[in-house]
């Protein structure tokens, strides 16, 4: 970079010559380094605490206080490629601490090649992001779909250049919020029960009046706006319409005692959520195959712009890489399969090989699609669906091997499920902050090599110490999908509620894009969130109105970046205190 | 036709929720499938609505109108800006940006659907991929003057101009087409 640095008169900072910083050592370097301490401080707090937090946000906030802070560099857009590597990094630990653990807890961790695993997630996460480049052009080009998450980390690389006021404002948000979360935490207020409050009664109890205690939640619904309202109605269908219905027909279920179920969290699990997860298929299904006009317009497009070697195919990684991508990273999924366990046989690896591509560009398409308009990534759901299907493959394998095989394929699988949202909110961010979509795709395929090794060997590690699902590290997800496998091993699998659900989810996305999906969300996840998520939702709708969309874009936006990021950080400084102090 | 296509849909999908929700495990197919199959109806009614609603006439022309406006819009004020852009301090690029093109490039995607039912989906798919180049190039200048590059302003001013031309070209060559 030839620079020539001077300060301008009056210009608020120096002037310089030569080209922009964008995926340079540095953005590289800065992007492991904070990849690797998140992936691993957000893969310890997923075994302990059974969660797992996208960390976009966090690379963004920390990559911004190195580079500018520590380094002295002045690039948004080379803040923006650290935090697609970083971000990459940590996109294994999502995907592999709800899968991997669970082979563990069933006992059958002996039986697991941690090498097969590893190369299988790295092959799975490239697939993912190979299937993604596309979707780009489709997703945030054409349907210019939203992504929060991906607006709010914009917002803050944007912060020096957006004015003081924006920044204060986005600053004190963040201070506000971060400190509501730290009270939360300290008093333990985790919802705040409304219903209560208003003596709604046990028979009731199912209209759930329960307020998820998070601004971060309002923060995520102001900027979805009016793009979240179909997942609102998902939950409000739920337990406002379907619950009392049931109550009124006298079709509520019973427990073992004969007694009225009305808690509203046992009636997401049994009932609506096998709906939900079958709603996200069927949406994605249908919105697929509307689409897929749309989505191969979006690849002629970007072929006959690499024909002409236009600046904007420059931009873009070709898409002929796209393709080798996909059929190498299918071969390696295949290999996996035949030697994840003993009798998987050739031919069976190669159809759970091809399943697992074929699941991945399918759930790759439902998650982006859900994260773009919620923020809401049903990962573990689509994970199970992946593992239900691989199971169902492995029919005729004795139990523990055809275990193995099917969430060895499935971890891969989830890998690339996680890869594939990532590096979607990420490219966001890119396009709002005018990154070269290429620099960043080429920034993930750094960092997603390096998270899967990073994991496998932390999942080994604290298996050898403390003992994967032990009281020390209970690792919650992978007791969930170890209690699933055991259910669909054992014949219990609620496949009708999915193919009624994938049903319902086509209808509504027949009736307008990503519908299924949205409402399907709303189905699937508790209540409480929906309910604060609809405080945003409904102040976004207020503001646009009273003070008008340029208010909201100006003030409210950067407000609500502000929220998200407060809270976050406490969660994470919170995991780390809780992780520290409990070794 | 649209409001009754609409609402058979939303009562079919209300009606197979709560069918799907009778039981933990099973679903009476029997009931089931007709409701869906009336959904299925509201689908066909809806779609020849809509299809009829998006190629009315009035509504396609007022958005041409909007679509041609604000893209000729972008091009005047990028025109004028590549050629003054010289002039500007680096810093004050960005405001510059936020000033006179948010609103044309915010009409711009607002009215983006009616593409598709004037000119076809190849066009919709070659207009917007060259407008979203140019908007995503003059985010870049807003980072770059952000950040004091004074080059890549200059250099993605141009870029970000020429990409609107080519998205104006990719227009005019679909509407002589008709």
């Amino acid at each position: 970079m030839s620079e020539l640095t001077k300060l301008n008169e009056g210009a608020p900072g120096p002037i310089t010559t030569g080209a922009y910083p964008e995926l340079t050592p540095y953005a590289i370097g800065v992007g492991y380094f904070l990849g690797v301490i998140i992936a691993i401080a957000i893969g310890y707090a997923s075994l302990k605490l059974g969660f797992s937090i996208e960390g976009s946000e966090l690379a963004a906030i920390l990559g911004f206080g190195i580079l500018r802070g520590i380094l002295r560099r002045r690039s948004i857009v080379e803040n923006n490629v650290t935090q697609t590597v970083a971000s990459a990094v940590n996109g294994a630990s999502s995907g592999l601490m709800f899968s991997v653990p669970a082979i563990f807890i069933l006992g059958y961790g002996q039986e697991l090649n941690p090498m097969i695993v590893t190369f299988g997630a790295i092959a799975g996460a490239f697939l993912g992001i190979a299937f993604i480049i596309p979707l780009r052009k489709q997703m945030i080009d054409f349907e210019r779909l939203t992504y929060p998450g991906g607006v709010a980390v914009a917002s803050i690389l944007k912060s020096p250049g957006a004015g003081i006021e924006k920044a204060k404002l986005l600053m004190g948000a963040l201070l506000f919020s971060g400190v509501l979360h730290f009270l939360s935490i300290q008093f333990d207020i985790h919802d705040l029960h409304v219903g209560d409050w208003l003596g709604v009664s046990e028979e009731n109890a199912y209209l759930n009046l329960m307020f998820y205690a998070s601004l971060m939640t309002v923060g995520v619904g102001f900027i979805a706006g009016r793009g979240g309202v179909a997942f609102i109605i998902g939950g409000f269908v739920c337990y406002f319409f379907l619950a009392p219905m049931l109550d009124l027909t006298g079709n509520l279920p019973v427990d073992a005692a004969g007694a009225v179920i009305t808690d509203a969290n046992a009636l997401r699990v049994g009932l609506f959520r096998p709906t939900g997860i079958g709603m996200l298929i069927g949406g994605a299904i249908i919105g697929v195959l509307f689409a897929l006009p749309l989505i191969k317009s979006a690849v002629k497009s970007m072929q006959n712009s690499a024909k002409v070697e236009s600046a904007m195919s420059r931009d873009e990684m070709p898409i002929k890489l796209l393709y080798f991508a996909i059929v190498g990273a299918a071969i390696l999924l295949m290999v996996m399969a035949w030697t994840s366990a003993e009798n998987v046989g050739i031919g069976r690896g190669i159809a759970m090989g091809l399943l697992g591509t074929l699941w991945i560009w399918m759930a790759g398409i439902i998650l982006s699609e859900a994260i773009g308009r919620t923020n809401w990534s049903p990962l573990s759901g689509m994970t199970l669906v992946a593992v239900t299907i691989l199971i169902m493959l492995t029919n005729g394998m004795e139990t523990s091997q055809a275990i193995v095989a099917a969430v060895t394929v499935g971890a891969a699988t989830c890998v690339a499920m996680s890869q594939a949202t990532d590096l979607m909110l990420d490219m966001k961010t890119g396009y709002l902050v005018g990154a070269t979509p290429r620099q960043q795709q080429m920034g993930q395929f750094f960092g997603a090599w390096l998270g899967p090794i990073v994991i496998i060997i932390l999942i080994y590690v604290l298996h050898q110490a403390f003992g994967l699902g032990s009281d020390e590290l209970p690792a919650p997800q992978g007791q969930a999908l170890a209690s699933m496998v055991s259910g669909i091993t054992g014949g219990d699998v609620p496949m009708e509620k999915y193919a009624a659900g994938a049903l319902l989810g086509g209808l509504l996305s027949a009736m307008m894009t990503g519908l299924g999906i949205t409402v399907g969300l709303g189905f699937y996840l508790p209540f409480n969130i929906v309910l604060t998520y609809s405080v945003g939702t409904l102040l976004r709708e207020i503001t646009d109105r009273k003070m008008g969309t340029h208010w909201s874009d100006n003030k409210g936006i950067p407000i609500a970046a502000g929220l998200i990021v407060g809270e976050a950080l406490v969660g994470v400084g919170n995991a780390v205190y809780k992780i520290a102090t409990a070794m | 036709m649209l409001t009754i296509a609409k609402l058979i849909i939303i009562a079919a999908f209300l009606t197979g929720a709560f069918l799907a929700s009778l039981d933990e495990d099973a679903v009476n197919w029997t009931y089931f499938i007709p409701v869906i199959f009336g959904g299925i109806i509201g689908i066909t009614l809806l779609k020849v609505g809509e299809k009829a609603a998006a190629q009315d006439d009035s509504l396609l022309a007022a958005d041409k109108e909007m679509l041609e406006v604000s893209l000729q819009n972008i091009l005047k004020n990028l025109r004028d800006l590549d050629g003054r852009k010289e002039k500007i301090p680096t810093y004050e690029m960005r405001f510059e940006i936020d000033k006179i093109f948010r609103t044309d490039l915010n009409n711009f995607a607002d009215s983006r659907e009616s593409m598709k039912h004037l000119f076809g989906l190849m066009a919709y798919a070659d207009i917007m991929s060259s407008f979203a180049a140019g908007e995503r190039y003059l985010n870049r200048v807003w980072s770059a003057s952000t950040d004091g590059y004074v080059d890549e302003v200059l250099a993605y001013v141009s870029k970000s101009h020429s990409q609107f031309e080519h998205a104006l070209e990719e227009w005019q060559r679909y509407e002589s087409k008709g």
